[in-house]
């Protein structure tokens, strides 16, 4: 293929926009919350007999974890493989991906493409994937509150533990991809996604143990302080802290001198 | 005509190694090979060329462009290989190949198509099950064919066999005969770079020791060797590098030095000679 023969060469902030826009963030956000409802259809009816509801929520934030990670993982992988979706080759960008995902940095980096470019990239996705947190929040206040409607019991700390555990792998995320430490990107950026796990396992403890009405009072007590984090002001919090986080990070890199691929 | 590839005072900070103040250029038309022991920085230089690694000073410039600031422009003009295959292992390389033609400014399918011809590489095949050499192929094979005017590569002929890396060195001899372009060359194998280098660059223990024309190394330096009781503690001290054997020495020496050596043989040193006795600074005793 000669240079006439081709348009310009691709770069990957046409590459991201070609493929990591709206309309994929979107339908991952829709593939999201179908899921979600979708396990609330089917726990109901076994957790409605029981009146334990609660129960229930920690499949949310396994959901809205399990999404995001997939959320991540998706357009970065698009991006390196859109590529090979326009190559006369057969369609693999997907399995290429996970095949390559271990050699994926090495890789870009002798090919002309910008570190700093990468470096938005990843940034521009966290700030979707922020997005997707917030949607997920709403979705779980708003479940929370459509089973309180209904006279089921709720355990609104589960809602305030999600919203906790989200700012707390966002903050993680967003620390992996400033700081150029290894230790802190491989520490951080793996249990950024572990976070709702730890969380699903939490509140699955706490509703093993609360199993009478003492018991779920006196743990209301003690987590009534998270009530804050729930309803309305749950949503405001992460919202807000998303918001700095996100522009944090934007000022960081745009006053970033010298971003290199970092890798060993 | 300005150089190929500027290094000014470049150093980077590991735990237990550090690159300090290295300083060299590449002239157009050049074959630099870079020498050193394991662990000396070789990779590192490169690494920082390439951007894949940070640096804590120092400028880097490739055909007048930063590395960093205008790092596109700079990787359509450098073509890389590494020791390790860094390509895609689950893909063929006519698919890797397809997609790098869409990456670069320019690309030469013709050229590619006759150089995996004429090397026997198997286009359909997976790039993790072709052998190491053939990987190491590819690799040039997609570094050449973008039209770049500094190749690098680090210890691309490692694990190759005799007639792999004859043909590799024919590659680069050709690649820099319109003395229009270069290429810098890492490599243990002192060997191919006797046959092609034109310039060596030393480094030891992250500093540059040397770094000159392959043809003043002859001019500059001298091997000698004799029986131990040539050694006087004076001319001990004018010693590059010595290793010492039960059945005599042997030494790097400035030819300016020759005179404080008395009855002792002397040959022109070759590039192997420059790495070992620069390491041996300190003097090494073998007990044979």
């Amino acid at each position: 293929m000669t240079k006439e023969e081709r348009k310009r060469a691709l770069t990957l902030e046409k590459i991201s926009r070609k493929y990591c826009r709206t309309g994929i963030m979107s339908s991952i956000v829709f593939f999201e919350a179908i899921a979600v409802f979708i396990i609330d259809a089917a726990m109901f009816p076994i957790m409605a007999a029981e009146d334990s509801l609660f129960i229930l929520l920690p499949f949310h934030i396994f959901t809205m974890g399990f999404m995001s990670s997939i959320f991540m993982i998706i357009p970065t992988s698009l991006m390196g493989d859109s590529t090979f979706f326009s190559s006369t080759a057969t369609n693999n960008a997907l399995r290429l991906s996970v095949s390559g995902s271990l050699t994926t940095g090495e890789f870009f980096s002798t090919l002309p493409f910008k570190a700093k470019d990468m470096m938005n990239l990843k940034l521009i996705n966290f700030e979707k994937q922020f997005i997707v947190n917030i949607i997920s929040v709403i979705i779980i206040e708003a479940a929370l509150m459509v089973a309180e409607s209904f006279g089921y019991t709720t355990l609104i700390e589960t809602g305030a533990l999600s919203v906790i555990a989200l700012l707390i792998s966002e903050i993680m995320l967003m620390t992996a991809l400033i700081s150029q430490s290894k230790y802190v990107q491989f520490i951080f950026g793996g249990m950024s996604v572990l976070i709702p796990f730890a969380a699903f396992l939490g509140f699955a403890a706490i509703s093993d143990g609360a199993e009478n009405s003492a018991e779920m009072a006196g743990r209301f007590d003690i987590l009534e302080a998270l009530g804050i984090f729930t309803g309305v002001p749950g949503i405001v919090i992460i919202t807000v802290f998303a918001a700095l986080i996100i522009f944090a990070g934007e000022y960081f890199l745009k006053n970033k001198k010298d971003v290199s691929w970092n890798l060993r | 005509m300005s150089n190929i590839l500027n290094i000014e005072n470049l150093s980077k900070n590991y735990k237990d190694f550090s690159l300090d103040s290295v300083s060299f250029s590449i002239e157009p038309g050049t074959v630099m090979g870079l020498i050193g022991q394991n662990g000396a920085g070789k990779t590192t230089i490169i690494r920082l060329i390439m951007n894949m690694t940070g640096r804590n000073g120092g400028k880097i410039t490739v055909c007048g462009l930063d590395n960093i600031e205008d790092e596109i422009a700079v990787k359509n003009k450098v073509g890389y290989v590494s020791d390790e295959c860094f390509l895609f292992y689950n893909t063929t390389l006519a698919k890797t190949a397809a997609a790098c033609a869409m990456m670069y400014e320019s690309w030469d399918g013709e050229k590619f198509s006759k150089l995996i011809k004429s090397w026997n590489l198997p286009e359909k095949k997976k790039i993790g099950a072709l052998s190491k050499g053939m990987q190491t192929k590819a690799m040039l094979a997609i570094a050449l064919c973008h039209k770049p005017e500094l190749l690098i590569l680090d210890e691309p002929t490692a694990g190759l066999d005799p007639v792999a890396r004859i043909e590799i060195l024919d590659i680069l001899r050709e690649f820099v005969s319109d003395g229009e372009r270069s290429v810098l060359f890492s490599t243990h194998i002192t060997g191919d770079l006797d046959k092609i280098a034109d310039v060596i660059t030393l480094i030891i223990d992250g500093k540059i020791r040397e770094s000159m024309s392959i043809d003043m190394i002859e001019d500059k330096y001298a091997v000698i060797s004799g029986s131990n009781d040539r050694l006087t503690r004076e001319n001990e001290k004018c010693t590059i590098g010595l290793r010492r054997l039960n059945t005599g020495f042997e030494a790097l020496v400035l030819r300016e030095d020759l005179p404080k050596f008395e009855s002792v043989s002397v040959k022109n040193p070759n590039v192997e000679n420059l790495l070992t006795f620069s390491i041996w600074q300190n003097g090494k005793e073998l007990a044979l």
